[in-house]
């Protein structure tokens, strides 16, 4: 176990695909300076600590919980609140953590119709009984119990209270070094903080950008060949970098993708897909909603694409059940 | 942005896009009172946001004008 005057940091996975933890790897040799700085107390992806050793610690006992994942069920939710009480500072690790994420999205959809799909729908799936995992189950040898999912996905926010937020899917090396270095010289920023770029994607993306911007129709990344130089979005290719937040130095606009947001909207947008909406719209060429409505019509999922990251802490939370709603 | 609303199970006939010239007094009061009709006619929006999940800083405001 740790010996006392060394700092204490946790890790830990909530409903996540495992690309955070890559990541906390990734800052390769700074792995030494954390190791040097503080031991590790629970890291259920990388250590054998168990729940009850975080229940026997003190309060506070943690300085700094790295927390990747949204809240999907309420098992990821009881050990957000344990965390928080057991740790000094708590950062919201990754988009999931930060924004909802990924597993956001399951909040257009009710628990019913998620279940619909991957139980019964799916290609995939065989269940002639339809068989649905229960939350309890009583066997001879006494219950057995798996955790329940919630109505809705959480930002790590939605449950608990955050110190800091590292963004991204996955978190930056650069940026993950940065508040261990900050943490290490006490030089932590005010609570709240974003540790990553103020400006947008579209700042530090070095492809050419003309001051007219006029898109007649939205081409799909994946089928067209698109020039490395210039801008994606004046080639008609739906691009996130306009209401991003930068820090990524547009990694994958550089690499030849669309940047998908995935850094989250900056200090000033409230809602990232709405920003997104005036964005795009800002630089259509159409006017009449009949000319909107086609061009949109070359957008199989708006608001999965604006919203890729952030559902969960957007204006809406989620998607509206009343089926008087919508007809 | 129809659209976009549809797919939160919003009713597109919530939002309206008309030009209207700074011109055209009679024609924006027109659009005005016929949209304000059309909102009422289908009442309150009932957003499913849970009591404790904090909106953005500006949701309030809207979401009660």
């Amino acid at each position: 176990m740790s010996n006392n005057d060394k700092a204490k940091f946790a890790f830990y996975w909530a409903s996540s695909c495992g690309g955070c933890e890559i990541a906390v790897v990734d800052i390769d040799a700074v792995i030494l300076d954390v190791a040097a700085l503080g031991d590790i107390v629970f890291w259920p992806c990388a250590t054998d600590f168990k729940y009850k050793d975080v229940e026997g610690y003190d309060d506070g006992f943690i300085d700094i919980t790295f927390f990747n994942g949204a809240i999907r069920n309420d098992h990821e939710e009881h050990v957000a609140k344990l965390l928080r009480q057991k740790s000094k500072v708590m950062i919201a690790f990754g988009a999931c953590s930060g924004l909802g994420g990924i597993p956001g999205l399951g909040n257009f959809y009710t628990t019913e119709e998620l279940f619909q799909q991957a139980f019964e729908h799916s290609p995939s799936t065989v269940n002639p009984d339809n068989v649905r995992p229960q939350p309890s189950y009583d066997v001879p040898e006494g219950t057995v119990t798996i955790p329940a999912i919630l109505d809705s996905v959480r930002a790590l926010d939605q449950v608990v209270q955050v110190e800091y937020y590292i963004p991204g899917c996955p978190p930056q090396p650069q940026w993950i070094a940065a508040a261990v270095t900050a943490y290490a010289e006490g030089k932590l920023p005010p609570p709240g903080a974003v540790i990553a770029g103020e400006s947008t994607v579209c700042d530090e993306c070095p492809r050419e950008k003309s001051d007219e911007k006029s898109i007649t129709e939205i081409k799909r990344i994946h089928l067209v060949e698109n020039d490395p130089e210039k801008c994606l979005l004046e080639q008609g290719i739906m691009c996130c970098g306009p209401a991003t937040r930068s820090g990524c130095e547009a990694a994958c606009v550089v690499a030849g993708q669309a940047c998908r947001g995935c850094f989250g909207p900056t200090d000033e947008v409230v809602d990232m897909g709405a920003k997104l909406v005036s964005s795009i719209a800002s630089i259509a060429v159409p006017e009449t909603q009949e000319e909107i409505d086609a061009l949109m019509a070359q957008v199989d999922d708006p608001a999965g694409y604006f919203y890729r990251f952030s559902l969960p802490t957007s204006m809406l939370f989620r998607s509206i059940h009343d089926m008087t709603e919508g007809q | 942005m129809k659209k976009v609303l549809g797919q939160f199970g919003i009713d597109p006939r919530r939002v309206r896009l008309e030009f209207v010239s700074a011109s055209e007094g009679a024609k924006y009061a027109e659009v005005v009172n016929e949209f304000t009709e059309e909102i009422r006619a289908l009442g309150p929006l009932s957003l499913e946001h849970p009591a404790d999940v904090k909106s953005p800083a500006h949701a309030e405001e809207v979401v009660n004008v």
